[in-house]
Protein backbone atom coordinates (compact mmCIF):
# COMPACT_ATOMS: atom_id res chain seq x y z
CA UNK A 1 0.00 0.00 0.00
CA UNK A 2 2.76 2.37 1.03
CA UNK A 3 4.63 1.74 -2.21
CA UNK A 4 1.56 2.69 -4.17
CA UNK A 5 0.87 5.83 -2.15
CA UNK A 6 4.26 7.42 -2.81
CA UNK A 7 3.95 7.67 -6.63
CA UNK A 8 0.31 8.67 -6.28
CA UNK A 9 1.26 11.58 -4.03
CA UNK A 10 4.05 12.48 -6.42
CA UNK A 11 1.67 12.42 -9.36
CA UNK A 12 -0.77 14.57 -7.44
CA UNK A 13 1.97 17.06 -6.59
CA UNK A 14 3.10 17.12 -10.21
CA UNK A 15 -0.46 17.68 -11.34
CA UNK A 16 -0.95 20.58 -8.91
CA UNK A 17 2.38 22.11 -10.00
CA UNK A 18 1.25 21.99 -13.63
CA UNK A 19 -2.11 23.51 -12.73
CA UNK A 20 -0.35 26.27 -10.77
CA UNK A 21 2.09 27.10 -13.59
CA UNK A 22 -0.63 27.12 -16.26
CA UNK A 23 -2.93 29.22 -14.04
CA UNK A 24 -0.16 31.74 -13.32
CA UNK A 25 0.61 31.96 -17.03
CA UNK A 26 -3.06 32.47 -17.94
CA UNK A 27 -3.51 35.14 -15.26
CA UNK A 28 -0.44 37.07 -16.46
CA UNK A 29 -1.39 36.72 -20.14
CA UNK A 30 -5.01 37.72 -19.61
CA UNK A 31 -4.02 40.69 -17.45
CA UNK A 32 -1.65 41.85 -20.21
CA UNK A 33 -4.33 41.55 -22.88
CA UNK A 34 -7.30 42.85 -20.91
CA UNK A 35 -5.52 45.87 -19.45
CA UNK A 36 -4.08 46.85 -22.84
CA UNK A 37 -7.03 46.27 -25.14
CA UNK A 38 -10.00 46.81 -22.83
CA UNK A 39 -10.05 49.87 -20.58
CA UNK A 40 -12.75 48.44 -18.33
CA UNK A 41 -10.37 45.73 -17.14
CA UNK A 42 -7.64 48.18 -16.15
CA UNK A 43 -5.98 46.96 -12.98
CA UNK A 44 -5.40 50.40 -11.54
CA UNK A 45 -7.20 52.69 -13.94
CA UNK A 46 -10.63 52.30 -12.41
CA UNK A 47 -9.29 52.91 -8.93
CA UNK A 48 -7.42 56.03 -10.02
CA UNK A 49 -10.45 57.30 -11.92
CA UNK A 50 -12.58 56.87 -8.86
CA UNK A 51 -10.05 58.68 -6.71
CA UNK A 52 -9.70 61.46 -9.27
CA UNK A 53 -13.38 61.99 -9.76
CA UNK A 54 -14.76 61.46 -6.34
CA UNK A 55 -12.08 61.93 -3.79
CA UNK A 56 -9.10 63.98 -4.87
CA UNK A 57 -11.08 66.64 -6.72
CA UNK A 58 -12.70 68.89 -4.20
CA UNK A 59 -16.06 70.60 -4.29
CA UNK A 60 -14.75 74.13 -4.51
CA UNK A 61 -15.44 75.60 -7.90
CA UNK A 62 -12.60 77.71 -9.22
CA UNK A 63 -12.05 80.09 -12.09
CA UNK A 64 -8.61 81.59 -11.85
CA UNK A 65 -6.55 83.78 -14.16
CA UNK A 66 -3.00 83.99 -12.91
CA UNK A 67 0.58 84.35 -14.02
CA UNK A 68 1.95 81.15 -15.46
CA UNK A 69 3.92 78.85 -13.17
CA UNK A 70 6.45 76.20 -14.16
CA UNK A 71 4.33 73.07 -14.17
CA UNK A 72 4.02 69.58 -15.49
CA UNK A 73 0.73 68.03 -16.50
CA UNK A 74 0.58 64.33 -17.09
CA UNK A 75 -2.30 62.11 -18.05
CA UNK A 76 -4.91 61.43 -20.68
CA UNK A 77 -6.55 64.46 -22.28
CA UNK A 78 -9.37 64.45 -24.77
CA UNK A 79 -8.01 67.41 -26.71
CA UNK A 80 -4.88 69.53 -26.56
CA UNK A 81 -4.48 72.63 -28.72
CA UNK A 82 -1.12 74.32 -29.11
CA UNK A 83 -0.32 77.43 -31.11
CA UNK A 84 3.08 78.96 -31.68
CA UNK A 85 6.32 78.56 -33.50
CA UNK A 86 10.00 78.22 -32.84
CA UNK A 87 13.11 76.60 -34.14
CA UNK A 88 12.12 73.11 -33.11
CA UNK A 89 10.93 69.88 -34.66
CA UNK A 90 7.72 68.07 -33.95
CA UNK A 91 7.89 64.32 -34.40
CA UNK A 92 4.86 62.21 -35.25
CA UNK A 93 6.15 58.63 -35.16
CA UNK A 94 9.24 58.93 -37.40
CA UNK A 95 7.93 61.88 -39.40
CA UNK A 96 9.65 65.18 -38.60
CA UNK A 97 7.83 68.50 -38.92
CA UNK A 98 9.88 71.66 -38.71
CA UNK A 99 8.04 74.34 -36.74
CA UNK A 100 10.30 77.27 -37.53
CA UNK A 101 8.72 78.19 -40.86
CA UNK A 102 5.65 79.79 -39.32
CA UNK A 103 5.23 81.53 -36.00
CA UNK A 104 1.60 80.50 -35.81
CA UNK A 105 1.62 76.74 -36.14
CA UNK A 106 -1.58 75.19 -34.94
CA UNK A 107 -1.31 71.71 -33.47
CA UNK A 108 -4.27 69.71 -32.20
CA UNK A 109 -3.82 66.43 -30.39
CA UNK A 110 -6.81 64.19 -29.86
CA UNK A 111 -6.87 61.68 -27.00
CA UNK A 112 -3.41 62.72 -25.96
CA UNK A 113 -1.77 60.54 -23.33
CA UNK A 114 1.53 61.87 -22.08
CA UNK A 115 3.40 64.70 -20.42
CA UNK A 116 3.51 68.42 -21.02
CA UNK A 117 6.02 70.54 -19.15
CA UNK A 118 5.59 74.26 -19.57
CA UNK A 119 6.54 77.62 -18.16
CA UNK A 120 5.46 81.17 -18.98
CA UNK A 121 6.89 81.18 -22.49
CA UNK A 122 7.70 77.72 -23.69
CA UNK A 123 6.79 74.06 -23.65
CA UNK A 124 10.01 72.32 -22.68
CA UNK A 125 8.61 68.83 -22.96
CA UNK A 126 5.76 67.30 -24.86
CA UNK A 127 5.98 63.56 -25.16
CA UNK A 128 3.27 60.96 -25.46
CA UNK A 129 0.73 59.35 -27.73
CA UNK A 130 -2.35 60.62 -29.50
CA UNK A 131 -5.03 58.99 -31.60
CA UNK A 132 -5.01 61.86 -34.08
CA UNK A 133 -2.65 64.75 -34.75
CA UNK A 134 -3.54 67.79 -36.76
CA UNK A 135 -0.74 70.10 -37.91
CA UNK A 136 -1.88 73.37 -39.47
CA UNK A 137 -5.02 71.68 -40.68
CA UNK A 138 -3.30 68.57 -42.00
CA UNK A 139 -4.57 65.56 -40.12
CA UNK A 140 -2.33 62.57 -39.35
CA UNK A 141 -3.95 59.33 -38.21
CA UNK A 142 -2.31 56.02 -37.43
CA UNK A 143 -2.51 53.35 -40.13
CA UNK A 144 -1.86 50.07 -38.39
CA UNK A 145 -1.74 51.16 -34.75
CA UNK A 146 -4.35 52.93 -32.68
CA UNK A 147 -2.07 55.76 -31.53
CA UNK A 148 0.78 57.89 -32.79
CA UNK A 149 3.93 58.57 -30.80
CA UNK A 150 4.65 62.27 -30.66
CA UNK A 151 7.37 64.45 -29.19
CA UNK A 152 9.10 67.80 -29.44
CA UNK A 153 12.87 67.84 -29.69
CA UNK A 154 13.48 71.41 -28.53
CA UNK A 155 11.71 74.04 -26.48
CA UNK A 156 8.58 75.24 -28.24
CA UNK A 157 7.60 78.89 -27.87
CA UNK A 158 3.84 78.88 -27.63
CA UNK A 159 1.32 81.61 -27.98
CA UNK A 160 -1.45 79.47 -26.50
CA UNK A 161 -1.96 76.05 -25.01
CA UNK A 162 -5.39 74.70 -24.14
CA UNK A 163 -6.24 71.41 -22.50
CA UNK A 164 -9.91 70.63 -22.30
CA UNK A 165 -11.03 68.95 -19.10
CA UNK A 166 -9.25 66.05 -17.47
CA UNK A 167 -6.30 68.07 -16.21
CA UNK A 168 -5.32 67.03 -12.74
CA UNK A 169 -2.77 68.96 -10.69
CA UNK A 170 -2.02 67.55 -7.29
CA UNK A 171 -0.51 70.75 -5.99
CA UNK A 172 0.34 74.08 -7.51
CA UNK A 173 2.39 76.29 -5.27
CA UNK A 174 3.99 79.54 -6.46
CA UNK A 175 3.92 83.32 -6.25
CA UNK A 176 1.20 84.59 -8.56
CA UNK A 177 -0.47 87.72 -9.74
CA UNK A 178 -4.06 87.69 -10.93
CA UNK A 179 -7.61 86.89 -9.88
CA UNK A 180 -9.14 83.83 -8.28
CA UNK A 181 -12.91 83.40 -8.30
CA UNK A 182 -14.42 80.84 -6.00
CA UNK A 183 -17.86 79.25 -6.27
CA UNK A 184 -19.19 81.11 -9.30
CA UNK A 185 -17.70 84.45 -8.24
CA UNK A 186 -19.14 84.50 -4.71
CA UNK A 187 -15.62 85.11 -3.48
CA UNK A 188 -13.03 86.93 -5.52
CA UNK A 189 -9.40 87.25 -4.50
CA UNK A 190 -6.91 89.51 -6.15
CA UNK A 191 -3.29 88.51 -5.92
CA UNK A 192 -0.26 90.67 -6.37
CA UNK A 193 2.76 88.45 -6.31
CA UNK A 194 1.27 86.54 -3.40
CA UNK A 195 1.96 82.93 -2.55
CA UNK A 196 -0.83 80.65 -3.69
CA UNK A 197 -1.34 76.94 -3.10
CA UNK A 198 -3.99 75.06 -5.04
CA UNK A 199 -4.51 71.46 -4.06
CA UNK A 200 -6.05 68.77 -6.23
CA UNK A 201 -7.19 70.83 -9.14
CA UNK A 202 -9.28 69.08 -11.76
CA UNK A 203 -10.63 70.78 -14.83
CA UNK A 204 -9.43 72.57 -17.92
CA UNK A 205 -6.35 74.68 -18.41
CA UNK A 206 -5.53 77.43 -20.87
CA UNK A 207 -2.28 79.32 -21.28
CA UNK A 208 -2.55 82.52 -23.27
CA UNK A 209 -1.20 86.07 -23.14
CA UNK A 210 1.17 85.14 -20.33
CA UNK A 211 -1.77 84.03 -18.18
CA UNK A 212 -2.95 80.66 -17.06
CA UNK A 213 -6.69 80.12 -16.75
CA UNK A 214 -7.85 77.30 -14.56
CA UNK A 215 -11.51 76.33 -14.63
CA UNK A 216 -12.65 73.39 -12.56
CA UNK A 217 -12.75 72.13 -9.01
CA UNK A 218 -10.21 72.16 -6.20
CA UNK A 219 -9.95 70.67 -2.75
CA UNK A 220 -8.06 73.47 -1.05
CA UNK A 221 -6.94 77.00 -1.76
CA UNK A 222 -4.46 78.92 0.31
CA UNK A 223 -3.38 82.47 -0.37
CA UNK A 224 -0.50 83.80 1.67
CA UNK A 225 0.51 87.36 2.21
CA UNK A 226 -1.66 90.17 3.58
CA UNK A 227 -4.90 88.35 2.84
CA UNK A 228 -3.98 85.05 4.50
CA UNK A 229 -6.85 83.01 3.15
CA UNK A 230 -7.47 79.31 3.48
CA UNK A 231 -10.47 77.73 1.74
CA UNK A 232 -11.15 74.00 1.98
CA UNK B 1 28.18 8.37 -18.61
CA UNK B 2 26.56 11.33 -16.87
CA UNK B 3 23.22 12.82 -17.89
CA UNK B 4 20.71 15.37 -16.64
CA UNK B 5 17.10 16.10 -17.45
CA UNK B 6 16.70 17.39 -20.96
CA UNK B 7 15.71 21.02 -21.46
CA UNK B 8 13.22 19.71 -24.00
CA UNK B 9 11.06 18.74 -21.00
CA UNK B 10 10.50 22.41 -20.32
CA UNK B 11 9.48 23.36 -23.85
CA UNK B 12 5.87 24.09 -22.74
CA UNK B 13 7.21 26.55 -20.13
CA UNK B 14 9.55 28.18 -22.66
CA UNK B 15 6.62 28.38 -25.04
CA UNK B 16 4.61 30.26 -22.38
CA UNK B 17 7.48 32.75 -22.01
CA UNK B 18 7.63 33.24 -25.78
CA UNK B 19 3.86 33.85 -25.88
CA UNK B 20 4.17 36.46 -23.11
CA UNK B 21 7.06 38.24 -24.84
CA UNK B 22 5.27 38.10 -28.17
CA UNK B 23 2.14 39.57 -26.57
CA UNK B 24 4.17 42.40 -24.99
CA UNK B 25 5.82 43.07 -28.37
CA UNK B 26 2.49 43.10 -30.15
CA UNK B 27 0.93 45.47 -27.60
CA UNK B 28 3.92 47.81 -27.95
CA UNK B 29 3.80 47.61 -31.73
CA UNK B 30 0.10 48.38 -31.86
CA UNK B 31 0.68 51.48 -29.74
CA UNK B 32 -1.47 50.35 -26.84
CA UNK B 33 -0.53 51.21 -23.31
CA UNK B 34 1.02 48.40 -21.32
CA UNK B 35 -0.17 48.11 -17.77
CA UNK B 36 2.83 48.39 -15.49
CA UNK B 37 1.64 45.75 -13.06
CA UNK B 38 0.84 43.26 -15.84
CA UNK B 39 4.21 43.94 -17.46
CA UNK B 40 6.02 43.34 -14.18
CA UNK B 41 3.99 40.17 -13.71
CA UNK B 42 5.02 38.91 -17.14
CA UNK B 43 8.70 39.59 -16.49
CA UNK B 44 8.61 38.04 -13.03
CA UNK B 45 6.82 34.97 -14.42
CA UNK B 46 9.40 34.63 -17.24
CA UNK B 47 12.44 35.07 -15.01
CA UNK B 48 11.11 32.71 -12.34
CA UNK B 49 10.17 30.14 -14.97
CA UNK B 50 13.71 30.12 -16.39
CA UNK B 51 15.35 29.97 -12.96
CA UNK B 52 13.05 27.27 -11.55
CA UNK B 53 13.27 25.02 -14.63
CA UNK B 54 17.05 25.34 -14.63
CA UNK B 55 17.26 24.55 -10.90
CA UNK B 56 14.94 21.59 -11.42
CA UNK B 57 17.14 20.34 -14.24
CA UNK B 58 20.32 20.72 -12.21
CA UNK B 59 18.83 18.98 -9.20
CA UNK B 60 18.67 15.59 -10.97
CA UNK B 61 21.86 13.89 -12.12
CA UNK B 62 22.14 10.35 -13.43
CA UNK B 63 25.35 8.43 -13.88
CA UNK B 64 26.36 4.99 -15.11
CA UNK B 65 29.83 4.01 -13.97
CA UNK B 66 31.61 0.65 -13.91
CA UNK B 67 29.90 -0.43 -10.71
CA UNK B 68 26.52 1.21 -10.37
CA UNK B 69 23.72 3.32 -11.72
CA UNK B 70 23.64 6.46 -9.59
CA UNK B 71 20.78 8.93 -9.24
CA UNK B 72 21.79 12.05 -7.30
CA UNK B 73 18.89 14.26 -6.36
CA UNK B 74 19.05 17.73 -4.86
CA UNK B 75 21.12 20.84 -5.20
CA UNK B 76 22.31 21.63 -1.70
CA UNK B 77 21.14 18.55 0.21
CA UNK B 78 21.96 15.72 -2.16
CA UNK B 79 20.33 12.28 -1.88
CA UNK B 80 22.21 9.69 -3.88
CA UNK B 81 20.72 6.33 -4.83
CA UNK B 82 23.11 3.67 -6.12
CA UNK B 83 21.95 0.51 -7.87
CA UNK B 84 24.65 -2.11 -8.33
CA UNK B 85 25.12 -2.83 -12.00
CA UNK B 86 25.09 -6.58 -11.37
CA UNK B 87 21.70 -6.26 -9.68
CA UNK B 88 20.14 -4.65 -12.76
CA UNK B 89 17.82 -7.06 -14.53
CA UNK B 90 16.49 -4.93 -17.35
CA UNK B 91 15.83 -1.41 -18.53
CA UNK B 92 12.51 -0.13 -19.77
CA UNK B 93 12.46 2.78 -22.20
CA UNK B 94 9.33 4.94 -22.19
CA UNK B 95 8.54 7.61 -24.76
CA UNK B 96 5.29 9.27 -25.68
CA UNK B 97 4.82 10.59 -29.24
CA UNK B 98 6.02 14.07 -28.25
CA UNK B 99 9.16 12.61 -26.66
CA UNK B 100 9.77 10.40 -29.70
CA UNK B 101 9.65 13.40 -32.02
CA UNK B 102 12.15 15.31 -29.87
CA UNK B 103 14.23 12.25 -28.95
CA UNK B 104 14.02 12.31 -25.18
CA UNK B 105 12.29 10.08 -22.66
CA UNK B 106 12.38 7.98 -19.50
CA UNK B 107 14.38 4.87 -18.72
CA UNK B 108 13.30 2.68 -15.80
CA UNK B 109 16.24 0.69 -14.49
CA UNK B 110 14.91 -2.42 -12.70
CA UNK B 111 16.65 -4.86 -10.41
CA UNK B 112 16.12 -8.63 -10.14
CA UNK B 113 14.38 -8.39 -6.79
CA UNK B 114 11.90 -5.85 -8.26
CA UNK B 115 12.04 -4.06 -4.94
CA UNK B 116 13.21 -0.82 -6.39
CA UNK B 117 13.25 0.95 -9.71
CA UNK B 118 15.52 3.83 -10.65
CA UNK B 119 13.56 6.19 -12.84
CA UNK B 120 15.85 8.06 -15.17
CA UNK B 121 13.49 10.76 -16.32
CA UNK B 122 13.41 13.00 -19.34
CA UNK B 123 16.90 12.47 -20.63
CA UNK B 124 18.16 13.18 -24.10
CA UNK B 125 18.69 10.18 -26.37
CA UNK B 126 17.38 7.53 -23.93
CA UNK B 127 18.13 4.65 -26.33
CA UNK B 128 21.84 5.52 -26.21
CA UNK B 129 21.63 5.56 -22.41
CA UNK B 130 19.97 2.10 -22.44
CA UNK B 131 22.57 0.69 -24.84
CA UNK B 132 25.37 2.05 -22.70
CA UNK B 133 23.78 0.49 -19.63
CA UNK B 134 23.46 -2.87 -21.39
CA UNK B 135 27.09 -2.73 -22.46
CA UNK B 136 28.17 -2.00 -18.91
CA UNK B 137 26.03 -4.85 -17.54
CA UNK B 138 27.42 -7.29 -20.11
CA UNK B 139 30.95 -6.11 -19.49
CA UNK B 140 30.56 -6.51 -15.74
CA UNK B 141 28.84 -9.91 -15.99
CA UNK B 142 31.48 -11.16 -18.42
CA UNK B 143 34.18 -10.06 -16.02
CA UNK B 144 32.41 -11.67 -13.09
CA UNK B 145 32.02 -14.99 -14.94
CA UNK B 146 35.69 -14.91 -15.90
CA UNK B 147 36.62 -14.29 -12.30
CA UNK B 148 34.34 -17.17 -11.25
CA UNK B 149 35.97 -19.47 -13.87
CA UNK B 150 39.45 -18.79 -12.57
CA UNK B 151 38.48 -19.45 -9.00
CA UNK B 152 37.01 -22.86 -9.98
Amino acid sequence: MGDHNVPMNRNKRRFYTKVFVVSAFLIVLSSLILTSFYDVFSLTGSIINEIDLNNTAGEIKIDAVLTIPDAEVKGKFEKVDVKGGSDSNFYVENEKFYLGISQSNYITLKNYDGTIFFDSSKISELKGKASNVSMNGVSVSPESKSTLKIRLDEDFIYSSLAINNGVYLEELNYNATGTVKINDGKNVFNLNNDGITIKNFQGSLTLENNKIRLIGFIEELEIKGDQGILVH
Amino acid sequence: MKVRNSRKTYIPVYFMIVILLFTIGYIKYSGKELNNLALKGAFIFSILAVIITELHRLSNRYEINDNAVVHAKGLFFVTSKRTDILAVSDAELKQNPWQRILNFGDVNVMVFSRESVTNVKNINNPSEFTSFLEDKINEKRGGAQKKGGISH
